[in-house]
């Protein structure tokens, strides 16, 4: 039935799809019937016909509020619409099992004594008119945007007024979809591919819909522009600033070598920093983050609106980046779960100050009417350079450009002790482009497959110190620390540490240190680091971190493991002093090797929720 | 040229103009805000006309003031009558600090309206014009079996001491009587019990005996829009829809129409 373009369409042409649906176990079938109801939907409402069959009253990412009508306000709303009593609708309940079954049969016995709506209009001259489509998502929107005083009444009789006028199966899915268990299992690929038969002739159509769908993650939208304009017409469909893209993900790899073969030889090896991945949209001075699961996070990190407000030079972006929590005295990169932590406190402006953040930039995907997503990545990382004006915490992220294996795996080490997860290898070859919402071989993450966790402190000796930053700047504030190997008497790198030391305990460290300051390296140190000041190896500190891990950059255990690679603390933190111990006393390389043997376990796959 | 220019510039090809005492505005939309979200204002040769319906559905309000009662009015030529759909909390909003003395003038473009709040000093501001749709037709269309005239304040006392006991009032009437009272109230009961001989029952019709109820609630919030009136008209008919009429001596009137009650 061709339809009117600007029309509406009856809702009970929707329940009864649904009804139909249920009864359907094959997922071709389920694709046919809904795309008949698609066909049928005029493109005025195709978008509402999207959402109510997704369940919801929008995309995700437009964070409207929830329907909020729990189980006792439905039932109430039923036995008003229906001139019964609470008691009996929860009777019902009781013996069928399912509110919307329950809103079935008293609207069908309602009907049947002839009783007339709750509305208005059903007293009318005209009786009683079909439900239409927009009259449902409209009164369903409403009843989300009731908040506030006297909403639950407002809810209640928002929700009987539409039930009093609906027909018995029209009830049954308007309560499914109050209750949110419309449970017809259709997800967004099958109406992608329904949108296809519908308007493209066939499955066939479904990639470039797919493609559009990735760009401007809103169905309903989507559909809107393939019922009124065609398939074709979603080719020149172009990212929007405020409308999230649907993140490219990466494959995983395990050998350096065979990764670099697959994205062409050279690469970008990139930081995987372990936060929270951030799209985030720049419209003038309004400023939006998306999850990776198109969520809007803006609020949680008023922060970093507030950094790429000031930190991104077009008056229009979308630009991608890792949003990491740092140490507030060293900037120094902090583990996944202080992020964690900090979203789960309420007062936000609170643990902003005591959690910040730090954002690495690493893709641009539109910079002022540019659509970037068909471009290279060279392309999009020159462009990325050019708007971001760095600062300490909005930075482009960490990469190497390389053909190398070797420096991928000593790169990937450095990450890793630098409190990354791993490191991402993309391809920069000609067809280096962004695909939104695909999994595929252009990025490759190389995450560990081992860890060692640490579960005892060691004791190591300060040979050297560098300046803080921050609102440490000009104090020596992280120590360079070395392990004693008796059997060459020398002292090997291990870590270097800046975390733990409370402001009282920095100053007076700044003290003890004062004295020991030498003008080169002690001979008796072995380092492939060169800290701002070197010290005579005196004093011995108590170091606790989180995982021993292999190190480009340190010298303790060098070759031990793997050629050309010693052995690091990650996420190191000062415990005390231990003015007892000489510095011959320290922690030797042979303790720190077999520390990391005995903890060295095999990561398990982890569930694929990061990149 | 300054801010001021381009707003008149932007309404010069406004559709319809009217200008009235800011604070009587206020009032009335104060009152109307507080039962309908959206209205729609229609301004015709004769008047302004305001319907708009409670979000539920359930009640209807229609006041209409005719285009005498205005300081200056004017509709274009070429149109019948120009519509104004506005959100009643965003009006209130505006003319919220209105004081007695000022005027408001009101100028409809198609897409658009300006509000400019003339006071101490001048206040303007835009709103889309929205489209807002009253599904009850302009005539309404009802018959009913009971027509009663009453003196408007006892009717709002009534509702005010039934409101403290429950919150569903009850409109029963026979040939020569009009009870109003209220109903499902735990111990305390309150009933208003009106005869031909009654002074606040000023006419009576009543085709056959009818009782019907409604939300106190609602009514409530319609008499204090309409507490200049006098006298009301109410009509009803067993479990159908109650009609108010409220008539101000510059010929305005304010209907008000309530589906029974569920409960």
């Amino acid at each position: 039935m061709p339809s009117d373009p600007g029309g509406d369409m009856p809702f009970r042409v929707v329940a009864e799809a649904f009804s139909s649906m249920e009864r359907i176990t094959s997922r071709t079938q389920l694709t046919l019937l809904l795309s008949r109801l698609l066909k049928d939907a005029p493109p005025g409402v195709i978008g509402k016909v999207v959402y109510i069959i997704q369940g919801k009253l929008g995309p995700d990412w437009k964070g409207l509020p929830e329907l909020g009508v729990g189980e006792k306000l439905l039932a109430k709303a039923i036995a008003l619409a229906y001139k019964s009593t609470e008691s009996s609708v929860d009777k019902l309940y009781k013996n069928i099992g399912d509110l919307g079954s329950v809103a079935e049969r008293l609207a069908r016995e309602y009907r049947a004594r002839g009783s007339k709506g709750v509305t208005l209009e059903a007293f009318m001259d005209r009786g009683r008119e079909e439900l239409t489509v927009t009259r449902v998502y409209t009164t369903l929107y409403r009843i989300a945007l009731a908040q506030g005083e006297g909403s639950r009444d407002l809810k209640l009789r928002l929700l009987a007024g539409l039930l009093a006028d609906a027909e018995p199966i029209e009830a049954k899915y308007i309560v499914r979809f109050v209750e949110g268990r419309l449970r017809v299992g259709i997800g967004d690929a099958t109406i992608l591919d329904a949108l296809a038969v519908a308007y493209g002739g066939g499955v066939h159509a479904r990639p470039v819909i797919e493609r559009a769908y990735n760009l401007r993650a809103d169905l309903g939208f989507i559909a809107e522009i393939v019922a009124s304009r065609g398939v074709d017409a979603l080719r020149g469909v172009k990212p929007e600033v405020g409308v999230p893209i649907r993140p490219m993900l990466a494959e995983r790899g395990r050998d350096p070598g065979e990764i670099l073969k697959k994205v062409g030889g050279r690469a970008i090896v990139e930081y995987k920093y372990d936060g929270e991945r951030a799209q985030i949209h720049k419209k003038g001075g309004e400023i939006t983050i998306f999850s990776r699961r198109l969520e809007n996070i803006t609020r949680m990190y008023p922060d970093v609106v507030e950094m790429a407000r000031e930190g991104l030079r077009a008056e229009n972006a979308i630009v991608e980046g890792e949003i990491v929590a740092i140490d507030p005295n060293t900037l120094e990169l902090q583990p996944f779960q202080v992020l964690m932590h900090r979203k789960r406190k309420h007062d936000i402006h609170r643990v902003m100050r005591e959690v910040p953040v730090a954002v690495f930039l690493f893709d641009a995907l539109y910079v002022d009417g540019e659509d970037l997503t068909q471009a290279p990545l060279p392309v999009r990382k020159d462009r990325l350079a050019s708007i971001v004006q760095e600062s300490d915490s909005w930075r482009m992220a960490e990469y190497v450009e390389t053909d190398s294996a070797e420096e991928v795996w000593n790169f990937f080490l450095k990450a890793v002790e630098d409190g990354a997860e791993g490191v991402m290898i993309k391809a920069i070859h000609r067809e280096s482009v962004y695909t939104a919402g695909v999994r595929g071989w252009l990025w490759v993450k190389l995450k560990r497959d081992y860890k060692s966790e640490m579960i005892d402190t060691v004791d190591l000796v300060v040979v050297g110190a560098f300046y803080g930053r921050g609102k440490r700047g000009g104090k020596l504030s992280s120590l360079l620390m070395a392990a004693y190997d008796p059997e060459r008497d020398v002292f090997p790198t291990v870590c270097k540490v800046a975390t733990g030391f409370t402001d009282e305990e920095l100053d007076r460290m700044n003290e003890m240190l004062k004295p020991l300051i030498i003008p080169r390296k002690h001979p008796r140190v072995s380092s492939k680091l060169e800290p701002d000041v070197w010290v005579e190896p005196r004093i011995v500190a108590e170091i606790l971190g989180a995982e021993l891990t292999l190190s480009p950059l340190h010298t303790c255990c060098l070759d031990s493991v793997r050629p050309g690679v010693g052995i690091s603390i990650r996420f190191p933190r000062f415990i005390r002093w231990r003015d007892d111990k000489r510095p011959e006393d320290a922690t030797t390389p042979q303790e720190l090797l077999e520390m990391y043997r005995r903890q060295l376990r095999r990561l398990e796959e982890e569930a694929e929720a990061g990149l | 040229m300054g801010y001021e220019g381009s707003v008149e510039q932007e309404f010069k090809d406004y559709k319809a103009m009217f200008r009235y005492e800011a604070k009587v505005f206020k009032e009335l939309v104060d009152g109307v805000s507080k039962i309908i979200d959206e209205g729609l204002f229609l301004i015709s040769e004769s008047g302004v006309r305001l319907r708009g319906m409670d979000p539920a559905r359930v009640a209807l309000v229609d006041i209409e003031i005719p285009s005498s009662s205005f300081f200056d009015y004017y509709v274009a030529e070429d149109v019948d009558r120009v519509e104004m759909g506005v959100n009643m909390e965003v009006l209130r909003g505006i003319v919220a600090r209105a004081k007695k003395g000022d005027q408001l003038e009101v100028k409809v473009a198609e897409d658009r309206i300006l509000f400019v709040v003339e006071s101490s000093v001048l206040r303007r501001y835009i709103l889309p014009n929205l489209e807002v749709v009253v599904e009850v037709p302009e005539d309404i269309n009802l018959d009913f079996d009971v027509e009663a005239v009453l003196i408007a304040d006892v009717v709002s006392k009534t509702l005010k001491d039934v409101e403290l006991v429950g919150d569903i009032v009850e409109f029963e009437a026979g040939e020569d009587y009009l009870i109003i009272r209220s109903v499902g109230g735990e111990r305390r009961r309150v009933e208003t019990r009106l005869t031909r001989e009654s002074p606040a029952l000023l006419d009576l019709n009543a085709k056959e005996p009818s009782s019907s109820r409604y939300d106190v609630g609602y009514l409530k919030k319609m008499l204090n829009i309409a507490k200049i009136a006098e006298s009301v008209e109410v009509s009803f008919s067993s479990e159908k829809p109650l009609m108010m009429v409220f008539k101000s001596p510059d010929g305005g009137r304010i209907t008000y129409l309530l589906a029974p009650s569920t409960a």
